[in-house]
């Protein structure tokens, strides 16, 4: 004979409605009502009124002492990265696109035919600039990136400021927030889940561009010992993530306690 | 809440940690996490269910932070009711005293084959996998809780199909 599992029996066991057909199997196997008589009984002998209202105000005391959601600014460390992006766009890539243009043009006058065989320089250059055959240039793929998301996380201590690519070390006081950088226009969602179940969202499912975000929110740590995982992904990845424990299809970054 | 779960939920945090100062701090995390972040048990399909894995959850980082600190009372002593018909007892007390030694994906799965006497489809639908990879993992855990386990430990049987 086919029982249920032992989860279906204690769900029964303390009056959870269950499929169809379930009662009946419980009616008409006397190991089923045996266990289910038994855990009953456990259930009777549960915690009293007080006990549960003492158990529930020290986990209250408990909640109160742990993360804390904070909507304060981005950190400081957007505006170097601010300075940099600028340098990048008006020197570097104008540097960049001018080396371009002299290698295209110095390739142009070193035509193979009029170049001696022997001559290095031409050799480098007929390598460097030689055209693929055109069969072969339309088989060639255009340029595609792996995709997804580069985590990282800035955590903020003592005013002093610090970006973790792996794994971020915490204490009390300390403030996280993730940064992700896209190569392209994705949607996603950012969230800290912590080990315990708990679940905070730092980033809202939004379609954000390449370039690197900041999650719009922070967290913040008391001085209950919280570890747990960032999860960066799509709102079902994470939802996956934090309803399985399994950290497939989503970019992770893991949060550990650091004894102050 | 705790008054409907809590004999049943501390019974689980007993089992899995088999200590009993440890299944407290555990139901108490439990309450804390329900507490801050208990929207996901409103919309359950199980709230007794959602509460276990929650329970596994709080049992589970308290056995990656402190396992060389547990007690570890034997099950028996631990668990009035029993195993569920249908489990092999065997198994479960293999993988109750094996617990520590898994990861933790090993942990969530061998809970739900070995504790809760999940079938593997069942398993697999929980977790989001195919049932192809849930029976591989299975193989792993019975293959590493047989190293791990004492020689004279029967082989355990692939979790049952509990209900067609």
């Amino acid at each position: 004979m086919n029982h249920p599992s032992s989860l279906d029996l204690e769900a029964f066991a303390v009056g959870e409605p269950l499929p169809a057909g379930f009662a009946d199997h419980v009616e008409a196997c006397t190991a089923c009502a045996e266990l289910v008589g038994k855990l009953q009984a456990l259930v009777a002998t549960g915690p009293s009124a007080a006990e549960a209202g003492a158990a529930v105000a020290r986990a209250v005391a408990r909640a109160e002492a742990m993360i804390e959601v904070a909507n304060d600014a981005p950190p400081a460390r957007q505006e170097p990265k601010r300075r940099l992006w600028l340098l990048a766009t008006s020197v570097i890539t104008p540097l960049a696109a001018a080396a371009a243009i002299l290698l295209l043009a110095r390739s142009e006058s070193l035509q193979p035919a009029s170049a001696p065989a022997s001559s290095p320089a031409t050799t480098v250059t007929r390598i460097q600039m030689a055209p693929l055959p055109s069969a072969v240039a339309a088989a060639e793929p255009e340029t595609q990136f792996k995709g997804g998301a580069q985590v990282a996380v800035v955590r903020e201590r003592a005013g002093q400021q610090a970006r973790f690519s792996s794994t971020v070390r915490v204490r009390p006081g300390d403030r996280i927030r993730v940064e992700v950088a896209l190569d392209r226009e994705q949607a996603i969602l950012g969230a800290v889940l912590g080990d315990d179940g708990s679940y905070l969202e730092l980033m809202p499912d939004a379609v954000r561009g390449p370039g690197t975000h900041f999650s719009e929110k922070s967290a913040k740590f008391d001085a209950a010992e919280t570890r747990g995982t960032i999860l960066i992904g799509t709102r079902e990845a994470v939802a996956r993530a934090r309803s399985t424990h399994q950290l497939d299809g989503v970019t992770t970054l893991r949060i550990e306690w650091e004894s102050p | 809440m705790y008054q409907r779960y809590g004999a049943l939920l501390s019974r689980r945090c007993r089992l899995l940690l088999r200590d009993p100062a440890q299944a407290d701090d555990a139901v108490q995390e439990l309450l804390s996490v329900l507490l801050r972040r208990g929207e996901g048990l409103r919309a359950a399909e199980s709230p007794y269910r959602w509460l276990c894995r929650a329970a596994d959850r709080a049992c589970i980082d308290l056995l990656r932070r402190g396992k060389h600190l547990r007690a570890a009372v034997d099950i028996d002593d631990l668990d009035p009711v029993g195993v569920a018909p249908g489990m092999d007892p065997e198994a479960r007390y293999a993988m109750v005293q094996s617990l520590e030694r898994l990861d933790d994906g090993q942990r969530s799965l061998a809970i739900m084959l070995f504790i809760d006497g999940m079938s593997q489809g069942e398993a697999a639908e929980e977790l989001g996998m195919s049932r192809v990879t849930v029976n591989k993992r299975a193989q792993d855990i019975r293959s590493q809780l047989r190293i791990s386990h004492t020689p004279s430990s029967s082989d355990m049987r692939t979790s049952k199909e509990a209900r067609s």
